[in-house]
């Protein structure tokens, strides 16, 4: 279990970027986090990773509390950051520690499997397309079986069919293991069409506007009327914020 | 042949796409030379017909003829063995020393903030002004003229180190961070060959400062070396000896940045960027 327990964070300038988030995330659970830019949904992230402190409350997987990054804890960036200079198959094993080589390079196939890139494992990052390379950092995060993936925009660099590709596959891949999935968004079908949750966030600071259960079975139809609704209810919601901030 | 032919060639023969890639490179091997060449044919006509005085200025014929000269003697490989230790024993140390200093304050803004100002204000010196004190402190013979080289190396690869370590992206710096990486093995998996394109063109201006500082350093005294030659031309009025001693300059210097261009491109092939045929 994920517990975020009432966190702020202060930057040094002062501006405060989050103030008394309080979340409860379940093993296996997928929350979506959406909100308009500056809500503070990235820095959420960061402090859920362990890469940023939070200034105030306490972020712990199953009762330990992360003050830096975690091995349970993995984490996609917005850009798929590979290290240009290893091979794929490199990268994809970058954060695994085996000591067995026979070993390593056999999870390293598998991990590249899972995502459809066997051909690649030799090939340098810079000859993969963009979405083939956030889908060699999603098996980067994957490889060493984190309870919990973070996502920080992960497919919004991406055309539309791309990011709609990798959405099923992102579903496949964790219907595997089922990993706590939380995933940063500012595209609300994306949410929507992932998680169990979607957590609207407003700004300034940023704090949590409203949360929606999503109760439609999965693989959701994106064209289903009740997908329509919990769209517009959720986009709704989101307008509140961004028109509450405009009058404050 | 037409643009849709050469697409057509390269649809049917991918492998046919890559081979203007390094035929460009050996024509402009040629194109290089021209212009040399031209120059020098011109100034060896015009000494030949009587048109110029070859007496300052040596036609090349008369160059060839000192550099095949001395070549004979076996003195030009003693003055080229000789520069090229001090060059290579110089560059070396002062090498060594700026990737040291130029990785400390890098990595570490106490450092940075510790040492950089010094480093900077000693910077500032031009590297000749030391030459008296080296005198004073270690000698006429090699030991000042390494370190003099040494100091001239240490400069560009110092500023060059501490600048890429400091430019690396924070981006993939977070990647060694979220697989929690120790500090030893950040800088390995992730600095170093970060840093490593920037690293080598800093060796490589500190490398050609170094064979700028071994003139200063034997014209500073020396018995032998291409310092010495071209010293020696100049008291016994031997132009074209001075001009066999530059072109050898030239040839050498220019070997040794091959060379070392050569060595580290292997390490650099992952590069992703704009005009990378050097």
């Amino acid at each position: 279990m994920l517990q975020v327990s009432a966190i702020g964070k202060v930057y040094q300038n002062g501006t405060q970027a989050l103030e008394d988030v309080t979340l409860t995330i379940d093993d296996g659970e997928i929350l979506g986090i959406v909100g308009g830019s500056g809500c503070g949904k990235s820095t959420l992230l960061r402090l859920l990773s362990g890469l940023d402190h939070a200034t105030t409350g306490a972020v712990s997987v199953d009762g330990v509390t992360i003050t830096e990054p975690h091995p349970y804890i993995g984490l996609v960036f917005q850009e798929p950051r590979l290290l240009p200079w290893l091979s794929i198959s490199d990268n994809v094993g970058f954060g695994l520690i085996e000591p067995d080589t026979v070993l390593k390079k056999r999870r390293i196939g598998e991990a590249l499997e899972k995502v459809g890139l066997s051909r690649y494992g030799t090939s340098s990052p810079k000859e993969l397309s963009g979405g083939q390379t956030q889908r060699v950092a999603l098996a980067r995060a994957l490889i060493t079986r984190p309870r919990v993936l973070l996502l920080d925009e992960p497919f919004s660099a991406l055309d539309a069919f791309t990011r709609v590709e990798l959405q099923d596959h992102l579903l496949d891949l964790w219907n595997e293991t089922r990993p706590t999935l939380v995933l940063v968004t500012h595209d609300i079908e994306e949410a929507l069409f992932l998680a169990d949750r979607v957590v609207v966030m407003r700004q300034h600071p940023g704090r949590i506007a409203e949360t929606f259960e999503i109760n439609l079975p999965r693989r959701r139809d994106r064209t289903s009327p009740e997908f329509e609704t919990m769209k517009r209810e959720i986009l709704r919601s989101l307008n509140t914020t961004l028109t509450l901030h405009k009058i404050a | 042949m037409s643009a849709t032919e050469i697409s057509l060639t390269q649809a049917l023969n991918p492998q046919r796409g890559r081979t203007p890639i390094t035929k460009p490179r050996s024509n402009s091997i040629w194109l290089g030379i021209l212009l040399p060449l031209f120059a020098a044919l011109l100034w060896e006509a015009s000494v030949q017909t009587g048109f110029m005085v070859g007496r300052l200025m040596p036609p090349p014929s008369h160059i060839i003829k000192t550099l095949w000269n001395l070549w004979q003697s076996g003195e030009l490989t003693t003055h080229v063995i000789a520069t090229t230790l001090r060059v290579f024993a110089g560059f070396a140390l002062g090498a060594v020393i700026g990737t040291l200093f130029g990785a400390l304050t890098g990595y570490s803004m106490l450092m940075r903030r510790l040492l950089d100002p010094a480093l900077q204000a000693l910077r500032a010196i031009p590297s000749i002004a030391w030459v008296p004190l080296f005198i004073l402190w270690l000698g006429i013979f090699e030991a000042s003229k390494i370190a003099l080289i040494a100091v001239g190396v240490f400069f560009p690869v110092y500023l060059g180190v501490s600048g890429a370590v400091q430019s690396v992206d924070r981006k993939i710096v977070e990647v060694g961070r979220i697989f929690r990486l120790s500090g030893f093995e950040l800088i390995r998996r992730i600095l170093l060959p970060a840093v490593l394109p920037s690293y080598v063109i800093a060796l490589r201006s500190g490398l050609g400062l170094g064979w700028m500082f071994v003139v200063a350093a034997e014209f500073m005294g020396a018995s032998e070396g291409l310092g010495y030659l071209l010293v020696d031309g100049q008291q016994l009025g031997k132009p074209d000896q001075i001009l066999a001693a530059i072109i050898t300059f030239a040839v050498i210097g220019k070997l040794s940045d091959s060379l070392l261009a050569a060595i580290t491109a292997p390490y650099l092939h992952w590069e992703d960027r704009f005009g990378r045929d050097t």
